[in-house]
């Protein structure tokens, strides 16, 4: 199937070669009517754009079709236009027939954008909010939408946690604004979500990203940490038909570049003889490769999409149903995602007073998971840390054990490792207008979520070595289910009395959560068969552990919003929203969260008409409270017993409960404050266009689980409003646009710039730690007074080079020539621990450039991070004295006698080795990078080929993802985010999976 | 017009209406979890709390760890072992007396202990004066909590020297409570010895269903510790004298026998934590097994093992 899809793209790409334009320009009479039509760049029609003669008020109105006609004289020049489009010229030479294409221009100023809860004319918007725009999106291949947001906005940092397929996304709008989880709310279709992952990315017609507080405070306790509005296509006049296809490989784009077998052999001789062991290897030079990193490699994995969509309006209503199904293997094998999905969005005009419609979208995702952020069994460090001299199989078949040492056999840890997971996923709402009176609308929609999700866990009975065996073979199965039901209701009220014109909202929200998880795990499967993989068959059926339980949160809202604006120069926002959440008492159930902000679009007073350069200048200024409780679990406010705190009395299992941690219901809101100042402007008749912004959030009373005291013996702190977190920042988008029928092109970027302070954590000098590495020690720690989850370790100052220097202090004993030497920087003979750098980067940027000329286009996007570092976990593995492991190749560098080498990654070899290992700089790395994150060349074959073909559009493409990337860091990927870990391991590479290179080809064909 | 305002107006009732409907009602989820307040409702709730506290005297970062590598690794009785000084260099950095504060082995045997003593504290708490339990169940309980609290006590102790004494469940306020005394420190753990010896059964008394759980031999046994640690020697002697004489215990005939699973909780038994080989691996916290069955092994390709803790020679002899 996947061969066939190949195929069919490698196919496509022949087809050019035989179109040609044939887009002629014949030469009649002097004037006459001129045919034509006027059409988007994505071949739909534009209904309703206006064609007229320049310098004139002769024109017309393109149909429903997009055709119009027009007398016209050889000469003319006609002008469409179009809202929301840039305006375009073409001047009449006889033609029979002119054919417009309008770009959307999405610095339109008339463009209505979606603002929660309702629409905004983009001209009056207030607070600070980012269009995402589509058609640059759709110029990507992604599989998710979350990864389409990635480079697009200022301020909206995407971070892949996982480069597996369907992994998780971390995206962080405006930085890391609170030690709780810092995940935005997604809100599709009105419905309030945690994840977008389910989105078939082709069914989205519009994205927005909500910044400030006064954006987001209709939003209230959801919208503190930013707010992504995603709403899905609808019909539009006419009716279509699309389909849409590619298919690509996928590879690494790096090596994990480690020693080969006999180098490997030599330096391990070397540690062992300076640890005064006799040489183990008697002659590296023979040992056998094994190449570890192809073992674990699915080399050319194959992804594809297929997409089909029909759509169409009419005066009784619209409809837009679409399937999609995609497909995407791994680069490291066993690893997959594959996701189905169906949408249909309708909406009927049953009276001129109702309006009533829905959306349901309905998919199933299917993935396999393997080992991954584990720093002692991830397939990533395992093929990193084997040392090569170990077979992958004894001559009889069966995986080998370490010759050497006893890290797991990565060949082993896929073959063993069945992980399959399964989620199915209703999402919809129905939702009535109504027109009560001129102005007076009413609208009622409830949302429903239900998902289904289900994982399955399959160990069979192996031995490989005595760490790496299973002597009983188990299957679990996890399911939970998640039920979402939001009903919102608003009433809204428009009126425009002279120069003042009056927007007044007015609604109320219930919001449920119920979600529920069952677990079976049993043992003793009699055959490793899948055929056989159930609960039934297991000889342990009858011993199973069995768990489960359940997670109410219930949330009640109340919500206002009043816009004014004064000749549409002067603009006013107020926002207000009351929210009751289930998860705190009753005495602290109701937080408020009120926002005001302002805007002068100083370009349209009577002064400026004269300043012809500037045709937009709109200045912005916004402040809001908001609050969050997103993250913190429910039932923090009571005491709570857990079972499992068992023993054994009288050799039978003794079942014990205990109370892990303290309730504490005085927890209320935590609350973030928002100021922010924007700048909207527009250069050369919008040709130039960008948005600047500048913004101060401070969260208070941050609910934390602050680490108490051990002496307490509560092994779950207790939840408290504690610690205050500061961020400013820096935001700027620009964007540069010229339009002309032949040559089209644009160059767009943006650059966000945050400074992260944590103010306080409750008490003078509590700090928080981040996870262990390796049950050794804590990577980050976070203090007041700093960034969050800063790396803490010894600082490293070169290499003792000799006995005189080691002899010239004492804080480090047990050190020969070669060792690292470690900073005491208060000399009082003691190592300290220090700050080492954070993972926060100091600034992060992208590019966006597209160029067309005739049917061909190409676009490029280019994303990057300056200034984090990364903990480089492998390094703990390939920069080790002991050569216990395999070592990265630049080892080859290390210390051999005084003066060949000071840099402290490069130490003697020493099988005896602890002290290079500890928690220091030496694994601390710049994590910058910029990456070519997408190159799409298209081509739009020309509408007289495509008419005679019965087909409004047709266009192939070939894409290139992740084509290169410029980085100093060391690891396999630095594009790291936090994987089930806290937001305190931000950068801490444990053996990510790494993002693939993609390369693509694809199709999509309109009817 | 007219149904626009008759719509209007019920839809503007059902709008504000709606919302002051029973909103606790709505609000209001009940946690999925006993809480403390309603937990201890019979004597099965005071065992299975009490189970609760014996749980960390097996957990793998004390019984398990923490014993030896503190304990045995440090003294001339046993060395580190395992695969080299790096492996577990936390340990060997304990062995050679160059550790820091930031030494996790030493932060979770001061923490696991504590959440020992928690325990007992919220078990003591929540079962005084409780008439909800039998009074004789209660009493037993209380002095095996007591029995407990005392063991991690005396366990810091050895460990840690003087400690924060903690007889309850603390407020916040209290979190950052100092040091007591070590004299303080012995004479709560000798209080808690005292008063559970006077209602724990005696170890002839406990059903084979009991067996493991505390007795007035293993209280008195750890008083007569306790006094020795401080040399108290006549106290010590006489305590021990009582020991002896109480006819509960003897020395195994063959000291060899000690080691095989016949003799487990055996004539020479006072106090057991114990361990089970109930599953594979047996000893994640979970299973209720030891984790030193594969450390202590024998690091050969025969035994499997990881050869942590080998005994010196000198130990033996």
């Amino acid at each position: 199937m996947k061969k066939l899809y190949l195929g069919l793209a490698m196919w496509l790409f022949v087809i050019p070669a035989f179109a040609q334009d044939t887009n002629n320009q014949e030469v009649s009479a002097s004037s006459g009517l001129v045919k034509g039509s006027v059409k988007g760049a994505d071949g739909e029609p534009l209904v309703g754009a206006t064609i007229i003669i320049k310098g004139t008020t002769n024109g017309t109105i393109a149909d429903a079709d997009g055709n119009f006609r027009l007398e016209a004289t050889q000469g003319d020049v006609l002008v469409a236009s179009y809202i929301g489009s840039f305006t375009s010229e073409l001047t009449y030479v006889g033609q029979t027939k002119i054919d417009f294409i309008l770009e959307t221009d999405i610095t339109s100023l008339e463009e209505i954008i979606v603002v929660g809860y309702g629409t905004q004319k983009k001209a009056d918007v207030t607070g600070a909010i980012s269009l995402v725009d589509m058609d640059e999106l759709n110029k990507r291949q992604v599989a998710t939408v979350d990864q389409a947001l990635q480079g697009q906005v200022a301020g909206v940092d995407v971070t892949t946690n996982s480069g597996t397929p369907g992994g998780g996304i971390m995206i962080r709008i405006r930085g890391t604004g609170t030690l709780n989880d810092s995940s935005p709310l997604f809100v599709v279709d009105g419905l309030m979500v945690d994840d977008i992952n389910f989105i078939n990315p082709n069914d989205i017609e519009s994205m927005q990203v909500l910044k400030d507080a006064s954006a987001t405070a209709i939003y209230g306790s959801r919208g503190s940490n930013g707010v992504v509005l995603i709403t899905t296509k609808k019909g539009e006049e006419g009716s279509q038909i699309q389909l849409s296809t590619y298919a690509g490989v996928q590879n690494f784009w790096r090596s994990t570049n480690v020693l080969d077998a006999s180098t490997w052999g030599q330096l391990r001789n070397e540690a062992m003889v300076a640890a005064g062991n006799p040489a183990p290897i008697l002659s590296p030079e023979n040992l056998e490769n094994t190449n570890w990193f192809d073992e674990i490699k699915n080399e050319n994995a194959a992804i594809y999409s297929i997409n089909l969509s029909l759509s169409g309006a009419n005066k009784k209503g619209n409809y837009f149903i679409s399937a999609n199904k995609f497909s995407q293997d791994g680069i490291i094998k066993k690893t997959s995602f594959e996701r189905l999905s169906f949408r249909v969005n309708s909406s009927f005009n049953v009276k001129p007073w109702l309006k009533v419609g829905e959306n349901i979208n309905i998919a199933k995702s299917t993935s396999q998971r393997g080992v991954e952020q584990d720093e002692w069994t991830s397939m990533v460090i395992t093929a990193i840390a084997k040392d090569p001299a170990s077979p992958v199989r004894y001559d009889d078949g069966s995986f080998a054990a370490g010759t050497y040492n006893d890290t797991w056999n990565p060949a082993a840890v896929i073959e063993y490792t069945n992980n399959d997971d399964v989620v199915y996923r209703t999402i919809g709402n129905v939702f009535a207008d109504v027109t009560l009176t001129e102005g007076l609308t009413f609208r009622s929609s409830y949302s429903l979520e239900y998902s289904f999700g289900e994982t399955d866990n399959y160990r069979p009975v192996y031995y490989v070595s005595s760490v790496q065996q299973n002597v009983i073979s188990n299957y679990s199965k996890n399911n939970s289910s998640r039920f979402i039901g939001q009903w919102s209701n608003t009433l809204n009220y428009k009126k425009t009395v002279g120069d003042h014109a009056f927007d007044a909202l007015l609604g109320y929200e219930t919001y449920s959560n119920d979600y529920q998880y069952n677990g079976l795990s049993v043992n003793d499967i009699p055959s490793d068969n899948i055929d056989v993989r159930y609960i039934d068959n297991a000889t342990g059926s009858n011993a199973a552990t069995v768990w489960g339980s359940i997670n109410q949160v219930r949330q009640l809202s109340a919500l206002g919003r009043v816009n004014y604006s004064f000749k549409d120069k002067y603009l006013l926002t107020a926002n207000f929203r009351a929210d009751a959440s289930s998860k705190f008492s009753k005495k602290n159930r109701w937080g408020y969260f009120p926002s005001f902000s302002a805007g002068w679009r100083i370009s349209d007073e009577s002064f400026f008409s004269s300043v012809s350069v500037i045709n937009n200048l709109k200045f912005r200024v916004g402040w809001g409270l908001i609050g969050n409780q997103g993250s913190v679990p429910p039932y923090q406010d009571i005491t709570t017993s857990s079972a499992g705190a068992n023993y054994l009395w009288g050799g039978a299992l003794a079942a014990g409960s205990s109370f892990p941690g303290s309730g504490n219901d005085e927890i209320q809101w935590e609350t973030s404050g928002t100021t922010n100042f924007g700048l909207d402007f527009g250069f050369f008749e919008g040709k130039l266009s960008g948005t600047a912004e500048y913004y101060i959030k401070t969260t208070t009373g941050m609910l934390l689980q602050v680490p108490i005291p051990s002496q307490a013996g509560i092994q779950n702190s207790p939840t408290l409003n504690a610690g205050e977190m500061k961020n400013t920042g820096f935001e700027l988008a620009l964007l540069y646009r010229n339009n002309d029928n032949k040559l089209r092109y644009s160059f767009g970027g943006n650059f966000s710039k945050i400074n992260n302070e944590v103010v306080d954590l409750g008490a003078a000098d509590a700090f928080i730690d981040g996870a262990f590495f390796m049950n050794s020690f804590n990577v980050t720690r976070t203090t007041a007074g700093s960034p969050i989850a800063q790396f803490y370790g010894y600082k490293t100052d070169g290499l003792f080079q000799n006995q005189a220097e080691i002899d010239a202090q004492t804080a480090q004993q047990n050190v020969a020539p070669g060792d690292v030497r470690y900073v005491d920087a208060d000399n009082d003979g003691e190592l300290d621990f220090e700050y080492l750098g954070s993972p926060l980067p100091n600034f992060t940027y992208a590019f966006n450039a597209s160029l067309g000329y005739a049917g061909f286009d190409l676009s490029v996007q280019i994303q990057g991070v300056q200034g984090n570092k990364i903990f480089n976990g492998t390094s703990f593995y390939k920069r080790s004295s002991t050569a216990n492991w395999n070592l990265g190749r630049d080892m080859v560098n290390r210390w051999t006698g005084e003066g060949s080498q000071n840099d402290a990654r490069y130490p003697r070899m020493n099988a005896a080795d602890v002290n290079n290992s500890l928690m220091s700089d030496r694994y601390i790395e710049d994590g910058s990078y910029m990456r070519i994150k997408n190159l799409q060349l298209g081509y739009n074959f020309s509408k007289s080929l495509v008419s005679k073909l019965k087909l409004s559009q047709l266009r192939v493409y070939v894409n290139a993802q992740n084509l290169l990337t410029f980085t100093k860091y060391s690891g396999l990927d630095p594009e790291i985010g936090v994987n089930g870990y806290s937001p305190l391991d931000l950068g801490v590479d444990r053996g990510f999976y790494p993002q693939a290179r993609v390369y693509s080809a694809g199709l999509t064909v309109t009817f | 017009m007219k149904n626009s305002i008759y719509y209007t107006t019920l839809l503007l009732v059902t709008v504000l209406v709606m919302p002051s409907c029973n909103q606790d009602k709505f609000l209001d989820t009940p946690a999925p979890t006993m809480s403390d307040q309603t937990f201890f409702k019979d004597d099965a709730a005071a065992l299975n709390a009490l189970a609760g506290v014996y749980d960390p005297i097996a957990w793998y970062n004390f019984a398990q760890l923490t014993e030896w590598s503190i304990g045995d690794a440090t003294s001339d009785d046993a060395e580190k072992g395992g695969g080299g000084d790096g492996d577990y260099a936390e340990i060997f950095v304990l062995t050679n007396f160059t550790s820091n504060a930031e030494n996790p082995l030493i932060y979770e045997r001061w923490r696991d202990l504590y959440v020992g003593i928690n325990r007992a504290n919220k078990l003591i708490e929540g079962i005084t004066d409780n008439d909800n339990i039998e009074s004789s169940v209660r009493d037993r309980v209380i002095a095996e909590a007591k029995f407990l609290r005392g063991f991690y006590n005396f366990s810091l102790v050895k460990t840690f020297g003087a400690i924060p004494i903690v007889d309850h469940i603390l407020s916040p306020s209290e979190y950052t409570n100092p040091r007591n005394t070590l004299d303080e420190c012995w004479a709560f753990i000798e209080k808690d010895f005292k008063e559970s010896m006077a209602n724990l059964p005696k170890k002839s008394q406990l059903s084979t269903a009991e067996m493991g759980r505390a007795t007035w031999g293993a209280a008195a046994s750890f008083l007569t510790k306790s006094y020795i640690w401080q040399q108290k020697w006549t106290e010590a002697g006489l305590l021990a004298t009582d020991i002896v004489n109480s006819g509960e215990y003897d020395l195994e005939p063959n000291y060899a026998d000690l080691f095989i699973i016949d003799t487990d909780n055996g004539i020479e038994s006072v106090f057991d934590i114990q361990f089970a080989d109930l599953q594979s691996p047996a000893w994640l916290n979970g299973n209720e097994g030891s984790h030193l069955e594969v450390m202590q092994r024998s690091r050969d390709a025969r035994n499997g093992g990881w050869g942590f803790k080998p005994t010196n020679p000198g130990f033996v002899r």
